[in-house]
């Protein structure tokens, strides 16, 4: 703080004469000295307190001597005049350095008309105080003045819009109130105290009272970003002091989004974090990765939910949310140890403000669309295929005979609607607060419709009460409930969207006339074909078979649904027994009460895909975790050294319970019948599993600061987790980060003038994670699950045995990060800088383990694993908003390098996923990034016999025939035959680079936002086609750009419907890289004298274009949308597109 | 401590190791989950021993939809399978598996009473079969007799033959006198290795090792107990009906009553399931094939398809009953009112297989269950033809060239063939024609041709290379992982 006071000394009045008779006075003499060196010889001299902040002072030197004055206010008078400076007092003795008046040559005073609104720097002097106030300025002024009325309002920068909520606070008392909702405060000041206007996200202001007054604040968030406090696990840490990489969303950001989930909300705004949608349909699950993918099974970030850790974060609305922050680096991740490897997401959800009382309403509703899905062969194009490539069981000429045929994507997709509603009442006194929210969110399927509904319904009650003036207790509660409707995704074994690829075109929707003859047949054979609502058969495929079946018989055949209930919350105190000692404690508990319903009618779309007996199944699925924590932190500043200290605990308990059954033989195939009382006993089916697990952990950590300048900040936390085994459950999880800020070293503030504020931080960390083993998976013990066997007779004996190889060395994944960045503020705070270097090593992955088959036993899980993520994040914003028109633009990028670096040297790569049937496209292997894709390498295509000859010949390959048009396989071994031992790394799911970027405007009522998101360097394997069912239809660019001859192209394959060469190879890796702007919105906020009339405070309109335009190079549905298993990254087996979205909204504060 | 039992993880529906094995109950369902393994050919993904040891010969092509459908398969019949064969791994960890299982039982059951004593000598004799398959595809193999921990991978090195076969020996040799008869078991346990299935496998692994007449005298044995004896019906034999019949010394038991729909089908788990998906898998692919009125061949998925070479075979000899029941020609299907709409259709030569056929009567498509997923077929292992064939074989090496026609006899008249006179290299040439028209698909051609030497000549053509085909490639992961050699030229 710039700002100083020094001591009062006597109140009385004083002539210089005497002063000086007492003192032994060094003039000032002829030597020239600059002002603050003065004004301190004026201080000690004349025995006056002088109120200023040296950093607004200008920096000049000047001869003075104050020996020629009679009087102190005469004296500072004639020193600061020509500085354009007044010193006013502001009680005996006291005087306030303030600027002087423009165009007022009488000292405005306490009384000034407040209406003048260029007469408020006559009287204040305003500082700003970028560290909130350490409380040592001002703080011997005399409190035995009378209490005066200052009132007035407050608002942002630009004077538009009032600061509801912002604190208006006594400095060194706990008295104060909060500004209301119409942007106004009022309260009663003793003259000569400060008043301090404070609020998240905004300098705080302070302003001396020097009489009754009417105040019109603005506060400035020029830098705000520095200035904003971000929670950091246990505690809170003002943005310029972290010395971790922390990004933070704020509730602003995210207030328009139109997705359902926060998840969304973190995607391209904060840099290194990646969002990967595993669908486009409702409700469906986010998968997120915090600086890449550090495991080889799970690696979803850990989620903090106002100090709970919490299963997922699904059941928030974003308009619960006022802030999310990112735990991005090892140190600022590593108390929360154990299972902070793969990054921590704290969010925290909206209070009521104290001297507030609000109403805030807001809706949306929309309409999604899939523009241009896919082109498909049509009849013509498909027949033609088939033909020259030889399929078996191709269509004849006289089977596409007239043939309008069906576009089965254009059939499945239709316009949904998407609808939110919020409304949160808040408000509070200073001894509480409260808010009481809900929301609804109710998006239909554009797959699906009503079929792939997903509805959530949420309320919250977050109420805090300050009982005694040590002791806050209050509670975040929050209890929501969904219904997501579903069709079958992300399989290329008959889920609806991939079916609706593979069909063929010729078949139709729906057979209008006469059923054809295959048709017929299977109607003849007494098989339940299916019938839409008016009674029409659905139509059924001559020529794909197995279980690729007609899409839209299969939307009206799904009656499926899961209802989950889900309370999260908790209920916490917070003593303060001694100043500075806060403790807390808090206990959480997160639990879920889910039923997924669903029952098949019966059904004949092949003879392999039927169901002959209506039947009926349901899964009941509980969890319930509590979690009970209590910690203490001790803040306290001795000198210039700043320390706070924290050291807690943690228990907590997860429990999982399922039950589980099901039944055949509907008496009706009905909803209203879909239940298991109402079939035959004697084919109900029953299951059910409960399991607990527990962790207990210590925690600690050291936070301190010397003169703001030098920070270091040390944690360690030690964790046990009831899964491993009993000698090896426990482990230390330690961080050290330290940040030197420059720009407040005296050197750096003389020299680098743009430069407002410099920060070099670096951090390291280890954190674990539990998350990829289960419940005795170490152990062999005896088991009879699913062991039995038949006796001659077909009865069922039960077999036991022990499951498999004891692994008693099992532990954490541990990841090892080390993080080196700075943040810069620049030309007063518009531009602000953050970059970081990171490299993290996430070490002993929990990986599938490999015992010799003679072992006889599998060996489930080893630590046998290494990966590095190694980047570079750039989070860089300009805001210019001190004009009426208003922009700022903001961009971050990361970089992403990932790889594993070490394996078990036993095993040459692991396993991923399989596609289509028998063949493994994704592997786990030492120099390659994590779940890479494998298959044959090719070079071109063959274009005649010639070049086949003559490449078989140079390369010495045998055994292998390939034709005109087909690929040309790289004998990548150079064993002279092309196997699998060819299949070599042909593309990566992960992104190379990550990135976001914003621009707002504003003028007036009316703003403007444009956000867009993208990553590139990724791959895409498009593993929807199916070698083993030659027949099915493809995209129509396997028709367009196929060679077709000799010269035409060498790029695209001949017409081929099996070849392994062809569709294990990279033929089928498309670059998945992709810009895709998120919202295009416009808004109008209402002008408040209109709204003044309705006690409206606030109201904004916008419409919003979201994710409505897409730039890409893969020719399949959607580059983003991806899969929900951890190894199936960036396989398209038929992704259900990400919607894009008109929306309309509406946001009202009363 | 407080701390201590607030980690305390329970494990649910897990038992402690010292815990088990002590009742009898616990030593029957111990050895239960022996003979479960056996039936695990789809455990590991599609890795049937069975068909591992018939794709390498030259009765059949892989089939399926195309050389990508199943590469481990497609592989194993064009003889460009390497150690990393998934099908090849698969069927050794199954033997080793269920090796594994057995020693659990013969380690852990104390042998206090009849019941446990006979149980352990059940998993003995598997586990002699278990290594017995294991010796006469990978040659020299670690003997694994107890249970393995971390530290044992690598100290665990393979052991040469005549080692495995001594162990096999003794297990069967301690196993046999606590077997037994077939006919002592109950109906529900005619599933368990009797004392003659033991004596055959026995008998088998002699004959292995060319001790004939030690061979011969363990057949002999079988032959004189009076448990089995053929079904007079060729075609009775390999019918729901024949399962744990007469000829039947053992098999692993299937059943289609799950029942298994598409919603259901254990894809994920193949030790959970119970019925015969190899069965399905080579059925004739339902793409191509419409069925015969009157037959009940059901359509599959194609694999497994007969070569010409083979119903030549039958053909050649005049074998009718048996070649119907074995293979089918295209001409025949499309005589009945059936076809075969793609004759060029992957590794389609014009037959399919009716062995183990996906016959409709031996699934289940009833109540919701699949007729794809249901097959209940069981597995033939030994069955008493094989027995008659193999010391016809022991006999005539060993010298005994009546007693080897006495039993080829027995076989061939229930083929409705003639008996055999000749002696000498053509009664030789008679036991292996007899094997082959025989025992087609029952997984015993290719051990035949190697042990015969004849494997070069007869196989040369489909890619057998001599000094390397004679064996299967040790898993790669074995090698790797326990550090153990590989086999020559792989």
């Amino acid at each position: 703080l710039a700002a100083i006071s020094y001591s009062s000394y006597a109140a009385f009045p004083q002539d210089l004469a005497y002063n000086r008779t007492n003192q032994s006075v060094k003039q000032g003499g002829k030597s020239k000295k600059t002002l603050v060196t003065l004004l301190k010889e004026i201080h000690k001299t004349y025995k006056v307190d002088l109120l200023y902040e040296a950093k607004k002072l200008p920096d000049v030197k000047i001869e003075f001597d104050p020996s020629r004055y009679r009087a102190v206010d005469e004296m500072l008078r004639a020193l600061l005049a020509p500085l354009g400076l007044d010193a006013q007092i502001v009680q005996p003795n006291t005087y306030a350095i303030v600027p002087a008046p423009v165009d007022a040559p009488v000292r405005g005073g306490a009384s000034s008309n407040p209406s003048q609104k260029d007469k408020k720097d006559d009287i204040l002097l305003l500082m700003s105080v970028p560290k909130g106030g350490t409380g040592s300025s001002f703080n011997q002024v005399a409190d035995t003045v009378r209490p005066v009325r200052v009132s007035g309002t407050v608002n942002d920068a630009a004077g538009n819009d009032g600061l509801p909520g912002a604190n208006v606070l006594i400095k060194g008392e706990n008295r104060g109130t909060q500004v209301k909702s119409d942007g106004t405060f009022s309260l009663e000041v003793p003259v000569g105290k400060t008043l301090v206007f404070s609020l998240i996200g905004y300098d705080a202001k302070e302003v001396l009272v020097t009489g009754p007054t009417t105040l019109n604040i603005q506060l400035d968030a020029s830098n705000k970003a520095l200035n904003e406090i971000v929670v950091v696990g246990y505690g809170a840490q003002k943005k310029s002091l972290v010395t971790g990489a922390i990004s933070s969303v704020r509730a602003e950001q995210i207030a328009t989004v139109s997705s359902s989930r926060i998840e969304q909300a973190l995607q391209g705004r904060t840099p290194g974090v990646t969002v990967l949608p595993a669908s486009g349909s409702p409700g469906s699950s986010m998968r997120v990765r915090v600086r890449g993918t550090g495991s080889n099974g799970s690696a979803e970030p850990l989620y903090i939910i106002d100090g709970v850790r919490a299963g997922g974060i699904e059941y928030l609305d974003p308009s619960e949310i006022a802030s999310v922050e990112v735990l991005k680096d090892g140190a600022s991740a590593a108390i929360y140890g154990a299972e902070g490897a793969n990054g921590v997401v704290i969010i925290t959800t909206k209070t009521g403000k104290a001297g507030s009382s609000e109403i805030n309403f807001s809706m949306q509703y929309g309409q999604q669309s899939v523009k241009n899905p896919m082109k498909l062969m049509n009849v013509e194009q498909y027949a033609t295929y088939l033909n020259e490539s030889n399929t078996a069981n191709r269509p004849t000429p006289a089977d596409i005979a007239g043939v309008k045929g069906t576009d089965w994507l254009n059939e499945i997709f239709e316009t949904a609607p998407l609808q939110r509603y919020a409304l949160n009442l808040s408000g509070g006194t200073d001894k509480s607060s409260y808010l009481i929210g809900g929301t609804i969110f109710s998006q239909d399927g554009v797959v699906g419709g009503s079929k792939a509904k997903f509805d959530r319904y949420t309320l919250r009650i977050n109420t805090d009460y300050k009982v005694k003036p040590w002791l806050n207790v209050g509670n975040r509660f929050s209890f929501s409930h969904f219904k997501r409707r579903g069709v079958t995704e992300d399989s290329e074994f008959g889920a609806v969207i991939n079916n609706a690829i593979l069909m063929d075109p010729i078949t139709p929707v729906i057979y209008s006339g006469t059923l054809p003859a295959h048709a017929q047949s299977a109607l003849s054979a007494n098989n339940p074909l299916s019938r839409d609502n008016q009674g029409n058969y659905y139509g059924i495929s001559n020529f794909v078979k197995g279980e690729i079946s007609n899409p839209i018989a299969q939307i009206h055949n799904t009656n499926q649904e899961t209802k989950q209930s889900k309370i999260v919350g908790n209920v916490f105190a917070e003593l303060e027994p001694i100043k500075g000692l806060k403790l807390t404690s808090r206990f959480g508990i997160d639990a879920a009460f889910q039923r997924n319903h669903s029952w098949a009618p019966t059904f004949w779309y092949s003879s392999e895909r039927l169901n002959t007996i209506a039947s009926v199944t349901d899964n009941n699925e509980s969890w319930f975790t509590w979690q009970w924590e209590n910690f203490a932190n001790y803040t306290k500043t001795f000198g210039k050294n700043n320390l706070t200290v924290l050291a807690g605990m943690s228990a907590m308990k997860m429990g999982y319970n399922r039950l589980n059954g099901s039944s055949s033989g509907m008496f009706a195939e009905e909803d209203k019948f879909a239940y298991s009382d109402f079939t035959p006993d004697d084919v109900d089916r029953i299951a059910g599993l409960q399991t607990y697990r527990q962790l207990l952990s210590y925690y600690g950590r050291i936070i301190y600061d010397y003169d703001d300048k030098y920070l270091l900040n040390v944690t360690v936390r030690r964790d046990g987790g009831s899964v491993l085994p009993p000698d090896n459950q426990w482990g230390t999880f330690p961080s050290v980060s330290a940040g030197w800020v420059i720009s407040n070293e005296p050197f750096f503030k003389n020299s680098v003038s743009f430069m407002d504020y410099l920060k070099l931080r670096a951090s390291w960390g280890v954190n674990g994670s539990l998350s990829n083993v289960g419940i005795g998976q170490w152990a062999s013990v005896i088991t009879a699950q699913g062991l039995r066997y038949a006796d001659a007779n077909g009865a069922f004996l039960v077999g036991a045995e022990a499951a498999n190889i004891a692994n008693p060395q099992l532990k954490w994944e541990e990841s090892n990060h080390i993080d080196v960045g700075f943040d810069v503020a620049m030309f007063s705070n518009k531009v602000n800088l953050s970059v970081d270097y990171y490299n993290k090593t996430t070490k002993d992955l929990i990986s599938p383990g490999t015992a010799p088959g003679f072992a006889g036993f599998a060996l489930p899980f080893v630590n046998s694993g290494d990966v590095r993520n190694q980047g570079i994040e750039i989070d860089l914003n300009y805001r210019n908003d001190d004009r009426e028109f208003k922009w700022e633009i903001g961009g971050n990028l990361a970089t992403l390098n990932n790889e594993v670096t070490y394996l078990n040297p036993f095993v040459q790569r692991l396993f991923g996923t399989g596609l289509g049937t028998g063949y493994t496209a994704t592997f786990f292997e030492v120099g390659y990034p994590v779940w890479y894709f494998r298959g044959y390498k090719t070079d071109g295509i063959f274009q005649d016999q010639a070049e086949i000859t003559k490449y078989l010949a140079t390369t010495g390959i045998t055994g292998y025939n390939p034709k005109p048009g087909d690929p040309i396989v790289v004998d990548v071994n150079g064993d002279k035959s092309i196997s699998n031992a060819d299949h070599t790394e042909i593309g990566s799911p992960h992104p190379k680079l990550i990135y976001g970027g914003r621009i707002n405007l504003s003028y007036k009522g009316f703003d403007f936002l444009m956000f867009l998101q993208g990553q590139s360097g990724n791959d895409i394997f498009m593993g929807f086609n199916r070698v083993d069912r030659p027949t099915a239809n493809k995209p129509v660019f396997f028709y367009n750009d196929r060679w077709t001859g000799a010269g035409s192209t060498n790029t695209w394959f001949a017409a081929n419907t099996n070849s392994e060469y062809a569709y294990n190879s990279d033929k089928m890796i498309f670059d998945g890289s992709y810009t895709r702007i998120r919202q295009l919105q416009l808004g109008y906020s209402l002008p408040k004298t209109l709204l003044s009339r309705a006690s409206i405070t606030r109201a904004r309109v916008y419409v919003s274009l979201d994710d409505f335009f897409t730039f890409t190079d893969y020719p399949g549905m959607d580059p983003e949308a991806g899969s929900n298993n951890n190894n199936s990254l960036g396989i398209d087996r038929g992704v259900y597109p990400i919607p894009r979205k008109l929306m309309f909204g509406l946001n009202v504060s009363f | 401590s407080c701390s201590k039992s607030f980690l305390d993880q329970e494990i649910p529906g897990r038992l402690p190791i010292d815990g088990f094995y002590k009742t009898d109950a616990d030593a029957l369902q111990a050895t239960t989950a022996v003979y479960d393994f056996l039936s695990a050919h789809y455990n590991f993904g599609w890795s049937s021993l069975t068909l591992v040891k018939t794709f390498p010969s030259d009765e059949s092509n892989a089939g399926g939809n195309g050389p990508g459908d199943q590469p481990g398969y497609q592989a194993l019949d064009d003889f460009t399978f390497d150690s990393q064969n998934e099908a090849v791994f698969g069927a050794w960890r199954m033997c080793y598996y269920t090796i594994a299982r057995a020693n659990l039982v013969i380690n852990n059951v104390k042998p206090e009473n009849t019941l446990r004593k006979r149980l352990i000598a059940e998993a003995k004799a598997i586990r002699a079969y278990n290594y017995l398959e294991l010796v006469s595809l990978w040659g020299d193999v670690p003997i694994v007799t107890k249970a393995i921990s971390l530290s044992d991978f690598r100290n665990t090195p393979r052991t040469p033959k005549a080692d495995v076969y001594a162990q096999i020996e003794k297990d069967l040799t301690e196993a046999i006198p606590d077997l037994p008869l077939k006919s002592e078991y109950s109906a529900g346990d005619k599933f368990r290795i009797s004392k003659g299935a033991a004596q055959a496998i026995l008998g088998k692994a002699l004959l292995y090792q060319e001790k004939w007449g030690p061979a011969a005298a363990q057949f002999d044995l079988v032959i004189k107990s009076t448990q089995f004896d053929l079904e007079p019906d060729f075609g009775r034999v390999f019918s729901l009906a024949g399962e744990f019949g007469i000829e039947s010394l053992f098999e692993v038991n299937y059943v289609s009553n799950v029942p298994y729909d598409w919603g259901n089908f254990p894809w994920d788990n193949g030790r959970a399931l119970e019925s015969n998906i190899h069965i399905q898998l080579m059925g004739p692919r339902a793409d191509y094939y419409k069925k015969a009125p009157g037959d009940s061949l059901i359509a599959g998925w194609g694999f497994n398809l007969p070569k010409p070479a083979l119903y030549n075979a039958y053909v050649a000899a005049g074998d009718v009953k048996r070649r119907q029941n074995t293979v089918m020609s295209i001409g025949e299907l499309q005589a009945a009112g059936g076809d075969w709409t793609s004759p060029t259709s992957w590794d389609f030569e014009g037959f399919l297989q009716r062995k183990y056929g996906s016959y409709q009567g031996q699934t289940n498509g009833a109540g919701g269950a699949v007729s794809e997923l249901n097959y209940g077929t069981n597995w033939r292992l030994v069955r008493y033809a094989d027995v008659l064939l193999m010391a016809a074989e022991a006999y005539y090496r060993a010298g005994d060239e009546g007693r080897a026609r006495a039993e080829l006899k027995k076989v061939r008249l229930r083929a409705g063939l003639g008996e055999v006179t000749a002696s000498g290299t053509a009664l030789f040439e008679a036991i292996v024609l007899e094997r082959q028209l025989e025992l087609a698909f029952e997984g015993h051609r290719y051990v035949d041709l190697v042990r015969w030497g004849r494997a070069a000549a007869m196989l040369g053509t489909l890619g057998f290379t001599p000094n390397k085909h004679e064996v299967l490639p040790i898993p790669n992961n074995d090698v790797l992982v326990a550090g153990i050699s590989q086999n020559l030229n792989y």
